[in-house]
């Protein structure tokens, strides 16, 4: 039962994470706020995959840990390209407006 | 090894991902591999439904192992009507994208088909995943396509909207994992099925449920969490407009469906169930009257998306009563295929509209399109479908609705109904008649003709709405809750 | 004003910590079923798979589909950033002032060489044991984008020909993946089941191409980021 502390740990994170996503409002700080939570879900996976003295290790957590550390590290750098191409744009918003597709 | 029917599940993934990496290989060939994929992809659900018909409910274990250690896909009648959905909005939007991205060179039309074909594998994926975990990685497949074609044009706005599009997105599939990981944890399996059964009544219930309910009802936009929504539809291309507001908001609530199907549903409190029916109510209000003031045509069409979704989330009151849960599932399906199409129609048309006069502002297009028959024709039959007028497929869905709401007398519900009705009907008009008036000041800048090729598309998706409607006697059976999930095959 | 946002604020600590307390009460409950786990299953199955690593063979054969999809969420999230950080397609990342300027010398040029070839050395070896002990292609994968990150700080404008020149390997991993489930079901009958004769090799092939695109996005988004960042005009 070792895991418990972990999965304490994990959520509590979680918990900071969700109100850091809804109550920060720079998009840096809210990346930032999913990482937190998404560290806290795979810590609960990492923690559980401890079944206890004499069994063995859950392997099948660890794989969806590693699954999902890929999945959050493409979206937040998915993230952070947008955030800066979104700064950049506000800096220049006229330099768009020609475009015949343009909406707005 | 002969190839079964049972291996059109697999294909249906296999087949758009194998295109998409093609045209990232060959961005010059995209719209070669973009339609020959897509015209194989879709054999692929024709085959699944077929099988589907004759032998019910398909079971594919991916690998050769079979749940709770390997991922299954399963293909019910649900399924089907997803994959049915997502496959003939995905090609009509193909077709109408091949003149809409017709300009050479630039990124949109090279990037257009690798994102649309990746995100076809992952609405597919989405529908014929039996797993858990499995659904948050088709999730985050379908939201990171959507985020991408959502930042298509690289305009100021859009890539705004695509940043928001991206953090709720992100929110909501690890509030989602945050709850599958919860009962992981104390039930030790990823399986769908077994999950939704034992989720309520576990110890861990009360707080995983909600987390998996809360992602979904963000990605779902459901009031008041739409706030994402808007913008994010209403500044892309047309196209992607489309395939985000009839496909991809649509994918969350699916698997709302799914959990609730699988015997979540069953497990909910009533306050709960209310709550659900409220916040749709909401919704469907609050995104009718933001449509009916928009100051654009593709702002009023994505408000009107936000409504839509709201009339979905009255499934969970009207088919928490055992009598009335038959009917009211017929109607949600109605009402969801229906509004697909409708509102994947009206994009397309608005996109024809936009690439017309170069804007969207609905103040400025009184009489402009005397030349678009095809276009406005199209926009008011989706329209029509929109408002619930006889006898179109939105209207055969909001009757059914209607119908469960009175035998399971909760009354609240049919007032909305009507009373959404009446605002879908005002904001219809409003855009109708603008595009039918007569021009009060001369045109000084004659409207570019739109291509056949994008008109087309938006009236077939349009007819199709409407023809819904009528081919409800012959869908009837098919539709009753027992056929949809298997129970006559068990 | 000022005074009702402290009082919002206040409100809103006090879900947070109501969600922090609930989710802590779910996991403690959660936790105490006891509940077997899926351990014993895969240690029973392992013997079938021709891998003696139950995390390798959870996440190449078990649950391969998901490293599939996966590679499919590396390639989106490199398409969008590629295109949003460059000019054009074709040019998928584009060498930026910033890239060239601020940046270069933040690692020393003679650190990020020095450091290139013991990487690449633990990226393979993570990558060889991955079969048969902790490590894989995710692994190797990171630890050589690491290794590439360390030599565009160095390097500046020479690192991004290379990333552009090396795009196909984006794709390669989700090609190779869907290629080999296709060729083991015209074998096996079904998708992405390794039959016993070929599964070592079939499996070392999805590693390589998994470790090389992992590397290859990981490290383009690095240069994308700084791309983007340096983009204002």
């Amino acid at each position: 039962m070792t895991g418990l502390g972990y999965v304490v740990v994990g959520l509590v994170l979680a918990a900071m994470g969700i109100w850091g996503v809804v109550v920060l409002a720079h998009p840096l700080r809210k990346l930032l706020a999913l990482n937190i939570l998404g560290s806290g879900v795979f810590l609960v996976l990492v923690a559980v995959a401890d079944r206890g003295a004499g069994q063995a290790v859950d392997p099948v957590p660890h794989a969806l840990v590693l699954t999902g550390l890929v999945v959050a590290v493409s979206a937040t750098a998915l993230g952070l390209v947008l955030m800066l191409r979104s700064d950049d744009d506000r800096a220049a918003p006229s330099r768009d407006q020609s475009d015949d597709k343009g909406v707005g | 090894m002969p190839l079964g029917i049972d291996d059109a599940l697999p294909f249906a993934v296999v087949l758009p991902a194998v295109a998409a990496v093609a045209a990232v290989v060959m961005p010059h060939w995209g719209r070669a591999v973009g339609l020959v994929g897509g015209l194989m992809t879709a054999a692929a659900v024709v085959v699944i439904a077929f099988g589907n018909r004759v032998g019910g409910p398909i079971r594919y274990a991916l690998g050769g192992w079979p749940a709770p250690l390997g991922i299954e896909l399963a293909a019910d009648g649900l399924a089907v009507v997803m994959l049915a959905l997502v496959a003939t909005v995905m090609l009509t939007a193909g077709v109408y994208a091949l003149r809409y991205f017709d300009h050479d060179g630039g990124a949109e039309p090279a990037l257009f088909w690798p994102l649309a074909l990746l995100l076809w594998t992952g609405l597919n994926a989405l529908a014929l995943s039996a797993d858990a975990f499995n659904v948050y990685v088709t999730l985050e497949v379908v939201s990171l396509a959507g985020v991408g074609l959502c930042a298509l044009g690289g305009r100021g706005e859009a890539i705004v909207a695509a940043l928001r599009y991206l953090l709720a997105g992100m929110l909501a599939s690890l509030l989602y994992l945050l709850g599958v990981a919860l009962l992981y944890v104390e039930h030790g399996t990823l399986d769908i099925a077994t999950l939704a059964q034992v989720a309520v009544t576990g110890a861990a219930g009360f707080v995983a449920v909600p987390c998996i309910l809360a992602g979904l009802a963000l990605k779902a936009a459901l009031f008041p969490l739409h706030f994402w929504l808007p913008a994010a539809h209403a500044n892309a291309n047309a196209p992607v407009s489309a395939l985000l507001s009839a496909l991809v908001v649509k994918a969350a609530l699916y698997l709302v469906l799914r959990w609730w199907l699988a015997g979540l549903g069953m497990g909910l409190g009533p306050i709960l169930v209310q709550l659900l029916g409220a916040l749709g109510a909401a919704a469907v209000l609050w995104g009718s009257v933001q449509a009916l003031v928009a100051a654009r045509l593709k702002l009023s069409v994505a408000y009107s998306t936000v409504a839509q979704m709201g009339y979905l989330f009255l499934l969970f009151p009207l088919a928490a009563n055992p009598t009335t849960a038959s009917t009211a599932w017929a109607g949600i399906v109605y009402l969801v295929v229906a509004h697909g199409l409708a509102k994947a129609a009206l994009f397309l048309a608005s996109g024809s509209v936009l690439r017309a006069h170069g804007h969207d502002r609905l103040g400025e297009l009184a009489g402009l399109l005397p030349r678009s028959p095809i276009t406005k024709f199209a926009i008011g039959l989706s329209g029509v479908s929109l408002i619930g007028l006889p006898f179109s497929g939105g209207f055969v869905g909001k009757w059914l609705l209607l119908n469960a709401a009175i035998v399971s007398g909760q009354w609240w519900w049919v007032a909305l109904i009507f009373a959404g009705s009446l605002l879908a009907a005002a904001y219809v008009f409003r855009i109708v008649a603008l595009l039918f008036a007569q021009s009060e000041s001369p045109i000084d800048v004659a409207p570019q003709h739109s291509p056949m090729l994008m008109e087309l598309p938006a009236l077939g998706l349009a007819l199709a709405a409407v023809g819904l409607g009528f081919a409800y006697p012959a869908l009837e059976s098919t539709l009753a809750l027992p056929d949809m999930l298997g129970d006559h095959a068990r | 004003m000022k005074r009702r946002h402290h009082s919002l604020e206040g409100w809103l600590a006090l879900l947070a910590g109501l969600l922090a307390l609930g989710l802590v009460a779910a996991g403690v409950l959660a936790y105490q079923a006891d509940s077997p786990g899926l351990q014993d299953l895969v240690v029973r199955s392992l013997a079938q798979t021709r891998v003696d690593n139950p995390v390798t063979a959870v996440l190449l054969d078990f649950r391969g589909y998901d490293t599939l999809l996966e590679m499919g969420v590396l390639l989106l999230a490199w398409l969008t950033a590629s295109t949003l950080s460059g000019p054009s397609h074709e040019r998928l990342v584009r060498p930026s002032a910033r890239l060239e300027s601020p940046v270069d010398g933040s690692v020393d040029r003679m650190l990020a060489r020095l450091l290139l070839a013991p990487l690449l050395l633990v990226a393979a070896y993570l990558l060889w044991r991955g079969t048969d002990a902790p490590g894989g292609a995710l692994q190797a994968g990171a630890v050589v984008a690491a290794a590439a990150v360390a030599w565009q700080l160095g390097s500046g404008a020479e690192s991004s020909v290379t990333v552009r020149r090396g795009y196909w390997l984006a794709p390669a991993a989700l090609g190779v993946f869907l290629l080999a489930g296709v060729a083991v079901a015209v074998v096996t009958g079904t998708f992405l089941n390794h039959p016993q004769f070929a599964a070592r090799e079939v499996m070392m092939a999805i590693e390589v191409a998994t470790a090389a695109s992992v590397a290859y996005i990981l490290a383009a988004l690095f240069a994308c980021v700084l791309n983007a960042g340096g983009n204002g005009k």
